[in-house]
């Protein structure tokens, strides 16, 4: 074992709060499954799709696509996310959760959802059933899964309501024993960002339960593919900062002490996160700049609000690596750049968090070439958009994930971790195997390789390298991806075999206080009311001109979009204020003619 | 002396390999100027190999050079 101790004597998450701490683990070996799962589907794709190894018919390519996307971005993430904020409100507040019951039912609608979602998505792989999903995971009309796929989606998002309830419910349980105190960070955190899903979950319930549910049960005969895109990113979005705003929780609270320091500051902390609840939302339509049928303003709106939030992504960064910095600094580190030698690099949860933030920055710039609306042309669908997120939620998340398992997953079950050497060499694997694999993407992705295609080589085409070769990329592509299924293996097998160690006691890290405390912060910061209401009015402001023109132009459920307009629609003589009021009248018409 | 733990050069290396890896593509993207793969990729292992190797038998002391420093 590695030098630092390993029994700090302090009690564990799983001696205070044995109940919740069941909780986790339920959770968080749920958000394992899936990684795994997700991982096959994901060599398979890579093999596949670079010609290296091929043994399903392409036909069935969308299938496997479906399910890596699916397992990934909704299960492993989201299972991880209500993992770590159970442990981190509870944790917190010092305080169990208010009913554990209520807690074990919401997990287990989230795990019947996915179960049920899983299963449509794999009866595509058996022509012989009628169920299949194969939508990927943006599910975009015209395709159509099964109601079973729907269904399962719908259920899941029912738990995760109800999870961000149960975080209500303990913070005003909390509340009531402690009237004047500040919101502890953690729980500040979990609790913006649950409001900001709650607000971006609106899009995605419309969409899901209003039209595709209905449709694909055979109750609606066509529904409008711009409309439920619309709404699809009207989450869509959002849905990668509740990705990301558990590894932040991380970075901020728990990196701070793994690099033995202090987080710089509690009151910037929360600011970022209110940042987030308010512009996350409102920045969908830059997911769709190539759509036909929003105007041009509509998406120029989308693109300014973007670039605004960076400034949270880059606060953080600040922070963080200057609470590194601290940290190094209070283990003797020295000098300019010489307080980095001074880190904890062998501790794989750090070196796997550092790793990760390393590869936030690069997929922070190819980001900006997404969000600018020229530039997105040159890269729009093209095999650089997974280039891009397989570093952000690829990377900065999942390995951030997997690096703080490393540092959690004791003190939810009372035993250390099979081998940290191994654990070290996990991390380095995945920053190797995903440079490669994302390298590789981002630049077949400007020749022009498109994504979502099993056979891109486009029997009889050639794509023209500018440099190097296709075949060399495809080669890199498929080398990364190996590694980073190694990696997984690696990390998936630790944790499992971990369950072999001897429980202990005293496994407990505790977590240091910021250098600048909640107290520093104006209390206005902890007005959740009042960043809701303002979430609410821009979103509000940056959709309802954009659906209300999908609606008047295109209607409600009616397939087919015109072309047109490109412009804003007042310049096409349609002045904002009767978009509104004939989409309104339109909404309304539909809503009685179904309600009789 | 050694100056480098097993896990530092096992990171190290990584990112090493990494960050000359990724210069062959901005090489090529940015400057138009066309590097052979294979040897890029070779020259690259054997140049890492090379550092991990004189790193872990003391041959070099890296960090106590670039940051003029030593770890008490
Ligand atoms: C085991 C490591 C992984 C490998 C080998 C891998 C491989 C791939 C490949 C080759 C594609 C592109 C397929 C195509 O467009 O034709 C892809 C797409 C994707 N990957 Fe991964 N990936 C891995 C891990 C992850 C992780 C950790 C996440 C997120 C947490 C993720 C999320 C996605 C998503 C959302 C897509 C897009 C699916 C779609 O276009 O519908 N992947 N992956
Ligand atoms: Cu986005």
């Amino acid at each position: 074992m590695m030098s630092e101790a390993l029994e700090t004597g302090t009690p564990s998450f799983m001696d205070r709060f044995p109940q919740e701490a069941a909780v986790v683990r339920a959770s968080l070996i749920s958000s394992f499954i899936a990684l795994f799962l997700g991982a096959v589907f994901g060599l398979i794709q890579a093999l596949h799709r670079t010609d290296v190894f091929r043994f399903l018919d392409s036909q069935y390519y969308y299938t496997v696509l479906t399910a890596h996307g699916v397992l990934m971005v909704v299960s492993f993430t989201i299972f991880f996310l209500v993992g770590v904020f159970t442990w981190a409100t509870v944790r917190s507040l010092d305080r169990p959760l208010v009913d554990i019951r209520y807690t074990w039912a919401w997990y287990g609608l989230m795990a019947i959802g996915t179960l049920m979602a899983v299963v449509a998505i794999l009866g595509g792989f058996i022509p012989s059933t009628d169920i299949s999903a194969d939508v990927l995971f943006t599910f975009y009309a015209p395709m159509q899964a099964h109601p079973l796929f729907y269904g399962g989606l719908a259920i899941f998002i029912i738990g995760t309501w109800l999870a961000g309830a149960d975080y209500f419910r303990a913070w005003y349980a909390w509340k009531q024993e402690h009237p004047d105190e500040r919101i502890p960070l953690q729980t500040f955190m979990v609790l913006t960002t649950m409001l900001m899903w709650y607000i971006a979950t609106i899009g995605v319930a419309i969409a899901v339960v209003v039209f595709l549910l209905p449709w694909s049960l055979g109750l609606l005969d066509s529904v409008n593919p711009l409309l439920t895109r619309t709404l699809f990113w009207f989450w869509g979005h959002p849905v990668v900062y509740f990705w990301l705003m558990p590894a932040y929780l991380l970075w901020y609270t728990v990196l701070p002490s793994i690099s033995g320091g202090r987080l710089f500051s509690d009151p910037l902390a929360r600011v970022v996160f209110v940042l987030f609840l308010l512009l996350s939302t409102p920045v969908g339509i830059h997911h769709q700049y190539v759509d036909p049928g929003i105007a041009e303003g509509f998406k120029m709106i989308a693109m300014t609000n973007t670039m605004f939030l960076l400034l949270p992504s880059l606060l953080t960064a600040f922070t963080v690596v200057a609470s590194m910095e601290h940290g190094a600094r209070q283990r003797g580190g020295t000098g300019l750049f010489g307080w980095l030698r001074a880190l904890p690099w062998r501790n794989p949860a750090f070196t796997g968090m550092a790793l990760a933030g390393l590869m936030f920055a690069a997929g922070g710039f190819s980001g900006m070439v997404n969000a600018g609306m020229n530039i997105n042309y040159l890269v729009h669908n093209t095999i650089w958009v997974p280039g891009h997120f397989h570093l952000t939620v690829g990377t900065a998340v999942a390995l951030t994930f997997m690096a703080a398992t490393y540092w959690l997953w004791p003190q939810v079950t009372n035993k250390p971790i099979f081998s940290r050497p191994i654990a070290l060499a996990q991390v380095v694997l995945w920053f190797v195997g995903m440079a490669l694999m994302s390298n590789a993407m981002h630049v077949m992705g400007l020749f022009g390789v498109p994504r979502r295609t099993a056979e891109p080589q486009y029997q009889g085409f050639d794509f023209v390298a500018s440099f190097g070769s296709i075949t060399e990329l495809r080669m890199q592509l498929a080398l990364g991806g190996t590694l980073l299924f190694l990696s997984t293996i690696l990390f998936v097998s630790n944790i499992a075999l971990s369950t072999g160690s001897p429980r202990m006691s005293g496994l407990g890290k505790p977590l240091s206080e910021p250098l600048s405390p909640a107290a520093d912060s104006p209390k206005v910061l902890d007005n959740l009311t009042l960043w809701f209401g303002i979430a609410m009015v821009l979103v509000v402001l940056a959709y309802i001109l954009p659906l209300a023109s999908i609606i008047t132009d295109s209607g409600i459920v009616d397939p087919g979009v015109r072309p047109v307009p490109m412009l804003v629609d007042a310049a096409n003589g349609l002045g904002p204020i009767s978009a509104v009021t004939d989409a309104a009248s339109r909404v309304v018409a539909a809503v009685v003619g179904v309600v009789p | 002396m050694r100056d480098a733990s097993p896990g530092g050069i096992l990171l190290g290396s990584a990112v090493l390999f990494v960050v000359l890896w990724e210069i062959r593509s901005a090489l090529g993207l940015l400057a138009g100027v066309d590097t052979n793969g294979t040897v890029f990729f070779v020259g690259t292992i054997i140049f890492v190999a090379f550092v991990a190797f004189g790193l872990s038998v003391g041959l070099f002391q890296v960090s106590a050079m670039i940051f003029n420093e030593r770890r008490s």
